[in-house]
């Protein structure tokens, strides 16, 4: 009985741990956050060209997208979808990349894709470490573009989790072009002429560790995070370091430039205001857990999202010496919130992982919870975890006068799931705010 | 269901994680020596248990004469036997299903260690997003938070990820399980049992070997050092037992006083578990502490006298 009774532990022991390696969701496939971007170039008439990676729906064959084909495994990853909004009804897929049916995918995307309305293409960065430079007509990849950042075939090439940037650089020699820069987990940030694909003489960057964090480039500089703990300023026309500082943890957020503050958060929980010139450390802000998304600003105060579910609004100007920065107020979601919030005329919008979004005033209040104007549809099913997209350019005039966009352009976010749900939200004044559509991208459908 | 989930979470995985994100900052920010520091804390903590389980093996080795006995005096009544059996456990205070108690600690351990390990060593954006909200945000005395994403490498491995090697951690796995298995083994006076017994004591090591092939490393690495500590809790315990049972154990005279202590420790914990003894089984106590329960100790007694 007793030799039987251990045997018999053992092997339920056995049959747990092989249960538990055997676990989906272990280890599983990194196929990303399904980032979006839009285009507003008006490609065609009023249409708002919308590009999603987002991975595929297991059913999609039966759903009659692919005439009942059998999807082969990996068929059954990640595409980039350009689809074409009018502002109302369901958008329409114009073309996906790699086609259906050609039985390839993407390993998956975290960063939303770079859009060059002058050259016509849209680079996405690839967790496979691959940079894709597709038609944005077409979907077609561009012939002259290396897929591999790395120019050395013999190493294995790392993920790209940082979105591609596309930046004017005025070069005394050559005049003004346009370069695209990627990051990558190899440690190094790359600089390419977007153009040609060809790679800037003094790329690449060297950082001491992965590099998540989207670069944002102002008057020719990149700002930038890495995992080795610093924050780095890199001088795009030479590759020179112009300075960096060092926090208390990796640093994954995308910056943020305000009044010749950088505005940067880290795993540290604290977010630092540093002089854009020389990296002096003006302030830090600290909460109770890691800030991953990207802060906004309306001009006057700071709105920093972190992972301990709270969204702070914080002054950018320094506290009085000795005393600890204070938030003017902060709002609970109630989960983590990753994706960077969209500044619309009427207030903030914050999605939270868990699905939940919320349009918050931005006035100055007093009240220390913020001022919640509207609940905004929650994705159900999903998680979001991808930066919200404005429905039209970001501009520092936001609200006060009117262009040529529309108005629905204005007051609308694009937000997606990581399972591939698409949603454009109405946040215009006055009116319901509800989904202007929501489109299931994993299986080219509508959805409610 | 979702309070299955809650709770498992909550009283297995956020401490564990915690345990081993603080461990990981205090060990330099090395992950292969925050596991072997977790792996002996985890041993610590159930050390109780485990002496509990070797005096319980140790036992129940002691009665196989007896149930040997009781096998031929009612072969082919099989309903007998086992009745008579029980009632042998039940008067010797041995339980059954004792030996189960460190198992059954140490089942969530390990499941809870794999899940923790892929937490904690995927650095995957989607892991961070998991581990982010696993952190205990009091915990500010050491930075677990600034540590992550964590390093995973540690020697020629990377923790999260299977034995580059590919077969160093694997055989290792299959090693010292087996001869923890071995050193535990409790001789059966029923061939069937024996027989089912050999076979588990190789195709144990065999199968946790071909599972750790794709295991992410830390855990080989918890479950070698982990067998390794067993192995030198038995041997302090029992000496090498069926091992090597011809080899003595090489320092007896340092060990006798633990052998002594742990029975003490055995008889106070039954006396104060209110277990009933009968005169039989007090008689088997004080014997035991003599000459003749020395002798008793099959393994020990025959690595004596080829001394």
């Amino acid at each position: 009985m007793g030799p039987l009774t251990r045997i018999c532990g053992l092997l339920g022991l056995l049959l747990a741990l092989m249960t538990t390696a055997c676990t989906p969701n272990l280890g599983g496939e990194n196929v990303g956050w399904a980032p979006v971007s839009a285009s507003f170039s008006q490609v065609a008439g009023e249409a708002t060209r919308v590009f999603v990676v987002s991975p595929m729906g297991s059913d999609l064959g039966d759903l009659g997208v692919l005439q009942g084909q059998d999807l082969g495994d990996d068929e059954r990853r990640v595409k980039v979808r350009a689809l074409e909004d009018f502002g109302s009804g369901s958008p329409r897929v114009v073309w996906t990349y790699p086609p259906l049916g050609s039985g390839i995918g993407l390993e998956g995307a975290f960063g939303p894709p770079a859009v060059s309305e002058e050259l016509g293409l849209v680079f996405v960065g690839g967790v496979d470490g691959q940079l894709y430079a597709l038609n944005a007509e077409t979907g077609e990849e561009t012939q002259g573009w290396k897929r591999a950042v790395r120019n050395d075939p013999s190493v294995e090439p790392q993920p790209i989790v940082g979105a591609p940037v596309l930046a004017e650089l005025v070069n005394s020699e050559t005049g003004p072009s346009t370069i695209l820069l990627v990051v990558s987990e190899d440690g190094n940030l790359y600089a390419f002429n977007a153009a040609t694909g060809e790679e800037l003489s003094w790329s690449p960057f060297r950082t001491g560790d992965k590099i998540w964090s989207t670069p944002l480039v102002q008057n020719g500089v990149a700002y930038f995070g890495s995992h080795d703990h610093f924050v780095y300023a890199v001088d795009l026309r030479d590759g020179n370091q112009v300075w960096r500082y060092e926090t208390g943890g990796a640093v994954v957020a995308r910056p943020l430039l305000m009044a010749g503050k950088l505005i940067i958060g880290s795993f540290d929980r604290k977010l630092y205001a540093l002089d854009a010139d020389d990296g002096e450390l003006e302030w830090a802000f600290e909460s109770q857990n890691w800030f991953w998304a990207e802060s906004v600003t309306d001009g006057e105060t700071i709105f920093a999202a972190s992972m301990d579910g709270y969204v702070y609004a914080l002054s950018p100007q320094n506290p009085p010496s000795g005393e600890p920065k204070e938030a003017l107020w902060r709002h609970n979601m109630l989960s983590p919130i990753v994706s960077a919030p969209a500044l619309v005329p009427l207030g903030l919008v914050v999605a939270a992982v868990d699905g939940k979004m919320r349009l918050l005033s931005t006035s100055p209040s007093n009240l220390v919870d913020g001022e919640v104007i509207s609940n905004l549809p929650t994705l159900e099913d999903g998680e979001i975890k991808a930066p919200l997209v404005v429905g039209a350019p970001p501009n520092p005039s936001l609200g006060t006068e009117l262009d040529s966009l529309s108005v629905i352009q204005r007051y609308s976010v694009f937000v997606t799931g990581d399972n591939g749900i698409v949603r454009r939200i109405s946040v215009t004044e006055g009116q319901d705010k509800e989904s202007i559509w929501c489109f299931d991208s994993s299986i080219h459908r509508q959805c409610n | 269901m979702e309070f299955f989930f809650l709770l498992w979470n909550e009283v297995i995985i956020r401490p564990m994680l915690n345990t081993l994100m603080v461990l990981y900052v205090l060990c330099f920010n090395n992950m292969g020596l925050a596991i072997i520091a977790f792996t002996i804390l985890v041993r610590l903590v159930t050390l109780p248990l485990t002496l509990k389980q070797v005096r319980q093996m140790r036992r129940m080795g002691e009665l196989q004469p007896r149930m040997k006995e009781i096998q031929e005096r009612y072969s082919g009544d099989r309903a007998r036997v086992s009745q008579e059996t029980m009632k042998l456990y039940r008067e010797s205070g041995v339980s059954p299903i004792g030996c189960l108690g460190p198992l059954v600690v140490q089942l969530p351990i390990l499941i809870g260690l794999f899940r923790v390990l892929i937490q904690t060593l995927f650095t995957k954006p989607e892991d961070l997003v998991d581990l982010s909200q696993k952190l205990y945000p009091w915990i500010t005395f050491v930075p677990i938070h600034s540590a992550a994403p964590l390093s995973d490498t540690f020697l020629w491995l990377k923790l999260g990820e299977p034995d580059p090697s590919p077969i160093v951690l694997p055989i290792l796995v299959a090693a010292t399980t087996f001869v923890q298995q071995k050193m535990t083994m409790t001789p059966s006076p029923d061939p069937r049992q024996q027989s089912s017994q050999n076979m588990m004591l190789w195709m144990i090591p065999i199968f946790l070997g071909f599972f750790s092939l794709q295991w992410p490393s830390g855990l080989p690495l918890y479950w070698i050092v982990s067998n390794v500590i067993g192995v030198g809790i038995q041997y302090f315990i029992t000496g090498w037992g069926p091992l090597f049972p011809l080899i003595p154990r090489s320092a007896p005279a340092a060990s006798r006083p633990t052998q002594s202590a742990v029975d003490d420790t055995a008889s106070e914990e039954n006396e104060n578990d209110g277990i009933r003894r009968t005169n039989r089984q007090n008689r088997r106590r004080g014997r035991r502490t003599g000459a003749e329960g020395a002798r008793r100790r099959p393994q020990r007694g025959r690595g004596r006298s080829a001394k």
